[in-house]
């Protein structure tokens, strides 16, 4: 289907009317962010990226999941949290809403996470393809482009005339597309911008074998000196999933919390005993690389990463993830 | 659709003060459903909570042969286990489990069972050695070596007693040096070296592990020497958890969750593992 600038707008529009909040990326202080919009006007899709990915609406940064409270004789009433809203969120990029069924897999096997299946099962996706990329990014290097719809409800490519061509994939996208046909045509002759993305950098299918060859490798105490253990890399990551769980409650009520952690950190697997297994900064840096590109694959059969490059663009000392998987290839 | 982190309420039916730092509490499920239906295999955890404070990681120290509670043994060393020690009898605490797999008792059977273990480290122990008593004519000899740092850092001081007084059992129990008292009737040395003195069989015989991870570390060779096979050896790790459920990412050590795949592993098995646990 094809929808015009001006039929784009009323639809974005309609969509904030109908109550439903809509997410999109909008520009603050030179930053970009994923935020309820009140209005299309505010969306911005052009670059920076929004420095934090999409994923805090799958996987809340900081979310409820069990409130309690302490009756007179220390008696506990436990309630359940409330069930997340329904959202939609427009102008995601590819990799990234390629990014939520990957992580899915780990919330979905062998028992099922409610918090995030329920995110994923409401929220509408409507993804923009790129049409400029930056020199961090990488997503055809893992086997996605500009145009792949993994994770897309609806798919947008923009034309040659600045009208977009929007594809349902889902039966939600195309629901909500049917809803609104009257903003929409039939496709006419119009070619959509054909970017390619960015050149390929690495060879994925050469990571894995050296990673379980070369958990020893002097390469790791090199290339993580620079690394300061900010965590930068695992917050942005639209795919790292890591969390801790906290309780926060005064004398009457309390709640437990799930909040995202970060494998970079110390504390993270620090034992009761004081016996640290991950005890300096190079064996953390090498398990965010094994768990993306060794661990995960072997488990889910997925790479846990869509290169975005948001770990590289954010770092505050320069490190590169893309640097590490090249490095990794020219060892091979 | 389930919270799978909603937790189960257990009241606190007896507490035993076991060292200057280290409880036991004995736990019964509130709801009589759950306590009807709970079922546990010996060498699964749980994650204990205290409203209010938080979730902490205990296996279940309780053997699965005795039904109707469980019992969890911790010693105070952060926020919850701390507030925990101030909890008193009918007080209610959260329980979420039985996680991980368990130590595999069916396979032990017709074998010697050579139980080792320092400090804190007994309480998974401790759970397989009453499941093994409770089944005594499954297994053939069975040796239990406990050593801990000092005398008053021993833990299960009366079962040690009853463990001493049982004629199928042969228990050699021990402090480091310099932590026995005058009237200390065990040895005196490290555990590797006691463990070596005492000289089990490694014929048609498994052992099972469990302490700190510099215990572990020396204990493994002398097994070898007594003719463990790796295969033979057990021991249960203590990764930092938090969801206990291959979720938060945190126990993740190579290709497993330890709180999925373990805590459970055989030294063959942890020596296909990266060290990091």
């Amino acid at each position: 289907m094809q929808i015009t600038k001006t039929n784009l707008e009323q639809f974005i529009n309609e969509l904030i009317k109908s109550g439903k909040p809509v997410v999109a990326p909008i520009r603050e202080n030179n930053l970009s962010a994923y935020k309820p919009i009140n209005s299309f006007n505010q969306i911005n899709l052009d670059l920076p990226f929004p420095t934090k990915s999409a994923k805090e609406y799958f996987l809340a940064d900081y979310e409820k999941i069990l409130s309690y409270s302490f009756g007179e004789k220390g008696q506990i009433e436990m309630k359940e949290p409330d069930q997340p809203k329904e959202l939609i969120l427009f102008g995601v990029r590819p990799c990234e809403a390629a990014s939520f069924p990957i992580m899915n897999k780990v919330f979905s096997w062998d028992s099922q996470d409610k918090f995030y299946q329920e995110r994923l099962a409401k929220n509408l996706v409507i993804t923009v393809a790129c049409e400029q990329s930056d020199d961090f990014c990488f997503c055809t290097s893992v086997g996605l482009s500009p145009q792949a719809t993994d994770g897309s409800d609806i798919f947008m490519r923009k034309t040659q005339t600045g009208d977009y061509l929007a594809e349902g994939i889902t039966d939600k996208g195309k629901n909500l597309i049917e809803k609104h046909k009257d903003l929409f045509a039939e496709n006419s002759n119009e070619k959509p911008i054909d970017y390619k993305g960015p050149e390929k950098k690495f060879d994925l299918k050469k990571i894995k074998p050296w990673l379980e060859k070369n958990f020893e490798h002097p390469m790791w105490n090199q290339i993580s000196l620079p690394c300061i253990g900010c965590g930068v890399c695992t917050f942005t990551c639209p795919n790292c999933y890591c969390f801790d769980m906290v309780d926060e409650a005064t004398l009457k009520e309390g709640a437990r919390y799930k909040m995202w952690d970060s494998c970079q950190f110390r504390m993270f697997t620090v034992h009761a005993s004081g016996h640290n297994p991950r005890d300096n900064q190079s064996k953390r840096f090498r398990q965010r690389i094994e768990h993306k590109f060794n661990y995960y694959p072997d488990k889910f059969d997925h790479t846990l990463c869509v290169g975005c490059g948001r770990c590289i663009r954010h770092c505050p000392a320069d490190m590169s993830l893309l640097e590490t998987l090249i490095t990794i290839n020219k060892l091979t | 659709m389930n919270n799978i982190y909603k937790p189960h309420l257990m009241t606190i039916k007896e507490i035993t003060d076991e060292t200057y730092d280290t409880k036991t509490f004995k736990l019964e499920f509130q709801d009589k459903s759950v306590a009807k239906s709970f079922d546990f295999k010996t060498g699964q955890f749980g994650e204990f909570s205290v409203f209010g404070m938080g979730e902490s990681t205990f296996c279940i120290a309780s053997a699965p042969t005795r039904k109707g509670y469980i019992e969890c043994t911790f010693r105070k060393s952060g926020r919850v286990t701390n507030s925990l020690a101030e909890f008193d009898v009918g007080d209610t605490i959260g329980f979420r489990g039985p996680y991980g797999n368990c130590f595999p008792v069916d396979k032990f059977k017709g074998k010697n069972i050579v139980f080792i273990s320092g400090g804190i480290g007994l309480a998974p122990i401790r759970s397989v050695i009453w499941n093994c008593l409770d089944l005594r004519k499954n297994f053939k000899d069975i040796t239990i070596v406990y050593g801990a740092k000092t005398v008053a850092d021993l833990i299960y001081k009366r079962e040690l007693e009853e463990w001493t007084k049982m004629a199928d059992v042969n228990l050699v129990k021990a402090v480091d040096p310099g932590g026995e008292t005058k009237d200390w009737d065990g040895k005196v040395g490290l555990v590797p070296m006691v463990l070596e003195s005492a000289k089990p069989t490694g014929k048609n015989s498994v052992a099972l592990v469990c302490g700190p991870p510099i215990m572990i570390k020396f204990t493994l060779p002398v097994l070898d020497k007594l003719g463990f096979d790796l295969k033979d050896i057990y021991t249960t790790l203590e990764n930092r958890m938090k969801c206990g459920l291959g979720k938060c990412g945190r126990c993740n050590v190579g290709k497993v969750y330890v709180c999925k795949e373990g805590p459970v592993f055989t030294a063959q098995q942890l020596k296909a593992l990266p060290a990091e646990y």
